[in-house]
């Protein structure tokens, strides 16, 4: 869709191929957008397409689990676009093993992306939300912060972990008019790196980028008489 | 182009009437039941392409009939949205337990005989949306609610075992969980001193519910909740 950025300011972190790079075109029809991830190769792939269709997005690198770095994105994106109104936080890679296959390393890096990061990037952005009275923040979740398999000894409860993160912001912020979203991703989601795991899956086994961005939009905007916190998106043939 | 066909149950003045209204407005035919007649013909005068069927959705020879002269005049349901809701106070003591099988008939079996009826058709299409509203007593059961939660939380666990077998099917099946007091005439009168902001609007319901019958089959919530963003849960 052409993108027709209007007042506000939507911040994605992490953002990658799929979900990501989705989330930020989708809010750049309505937002001017920044996108933080780690590496900069597809931050600013996908920042010059939403420009080229007219945007306003702007690629931040920065790691979300270093506090020093999620202040200085912040405060760059604070800057160039002004504070931000939508938060999604899409702190991706799911490490996959049992027990005695993962590594503490593996479990503390991944409790730090899901759920640390998530707290920090939080944290910088409720101050101007609660002055303002009004502001989102949404979460991606999976099915391994509801029901995990045992090749997710870290995953689940990093999952898990920001899972009740985002109940307590809900219970915290909602009553001072900030939206607290999960969206529990109950499937694959449609993106090479799956497709190279998965040769054998048809379009409709996955989840597309696009549809769950949509969930992600329609979360932004419900009226708060009616404010869904967690919501569930999986394709119509998973099992569940 | 022949308008889609939406079913709602249980419209009167709140919610249903709502619901009624955004299925319209989307471009949908919509058949209204209920057993009060007067009110739906009001309804049927003020709503585009909408339709009064009066009809006790409890009595299945009745739903039979009402639901052969839906197909005849407006066309195979495309959409189902069971907000019908048979409720009562009491505790497990106080209530007659004719209450507890009375709601059962409404909320549970209503949407039983509902669906099996119209689910086949949205089967053969590979196309449609089967919809229930609830509420929390479908995940709790509080003391005053004997006669009430139980049928919730059956019709909850009815919509997900529908969901589960005609999913992989192309039929979109969700729970609507509303944790709120819906702004309505006899709940204001209830909690007269409540703010507006301690209510659910009807339209934010139906806009949630029109949104969910028509989310992209990628991409498909089961369980939707919803609450004012004052609500403590």
């Amino acid at each position: 869709m052409a993108a027709e950025p209007g007042q506000g300011v939507a911040a994605v972190v992490g953002v990658g191929e799929g979900l990501g790079a989705a989330l930020a075109r989708r809010f750049a029809a309505g937002y001017r957008v920044a996108l933080v991830a780690r590496s900069a190769e597809v931050i600013e792939k996908v920042a010059g397409e939403i420009r080229a269709n007219g945007g306003v997005a702007v690629p931040i690198q920065g790691d979300a689990t270093v506090e020093a770095q999620v202040a200085a994105s912040h405060e760059r994106i604070r800057n160039e676009l002004g504070p931000i109104d939508v938060l999604i936080y899409n702190g991706g890679r799911r490490p996959m093993g049992r027990l005695l296959e993962t590594t503490p390393d593996v479990f503390e890096d991944a409790w730090r992306l899901h759920a640390f990061g998530a707290f920090l990037w939080a944290r910088q952005v409720v101050p101007d939300m609660l002055s303002r009275g009004n502001g989102a923040i949404l979460i991606t979740g999976a099915t391994a912060g509801v029901r995990p398999w045992p090749n997710s000894a870290a995953f689940g409860p990093a999952k898990f972990a920001v899972r009740g993160l985002a109940q307590v912001l809900a219970r915290d912020l909602h009553p001072q008019g900030i939206h607290v979203g999960y969206v529990n991703v109950d499937g694959g989601i449609d993106m090479p790196l799956l497709r190279s795991f998965l040769p054998q899956a048809q379009d409709e086994d996955l989840l597309k980028p696009s549809a769950i961005a949509d969930a992600f939009w329609f979360l932004a905007h419900q009226d708060r008489s009616a404010w869904t916190h967690e919501l569930d998106v999986r394709p119509f043939k998973e099992k569940f | 182009m022949v308008n889609p066909v939406a079913v709602v149950t249980g419209v009167g003045p709140g919610t249903g009437a709502a619901i009624a209204r955004r299925f319209s407005r989307g471009g949908y035919a919509v058949a209204m039941l209920a057993r009060s007649r007067d009110r739906l013909a009001s309804l049927e005068r003020e709503i585009e392409r909408s339709r009064s069927y009066p009809c006790d959705v409890t009595d299945e020879a009745e739903l039979d009939g009402t639901l052969e002269a839906i197909r005849t005049e407006l066309g195979t349901p495309k959409v189902l949205v069971h907000n019908a809701v048979g409720g009562a106070f009491g505790n497990f003591l106080e209530i007659d337990p004719e209450v507890l099988n009375r709601n059962f008939q409404v909320n549970t079996m209503a949407l039983l005989y509902l669906a099996r009826r119209l689910a086949p058709a949205m089967v053969a299409a590979g196309d449609g949306a089967i919809i229930a509203t609830g509420n929390t007593s479908a995940l709790r059961g509080k003391a005053a609610f004997a006669g009430f939660a139980p049928t919730k939380a059956a019709q909850r666990i009815l919509a997900e075992s529908i969901a589960r077998e005609v999913g992989p099917r192309g039929v979109h099946v969700a729970y609507v969980t509303i944790d709120a007091v819906i702004d309505l005439e006899w709940t204001r009168q209830r909690f007269p001193n409540a703010p507006d902001d301690f209510f659910i609007k009807p339209a934010a319901i139906a806009e949630e519910v029109f949104h969910v019958a028509h989310q992209d089959r990628s991409a498909w919530s089961f369980n939707v909740e919803l609450r004012p963003f004052r609500e403590t849960w």
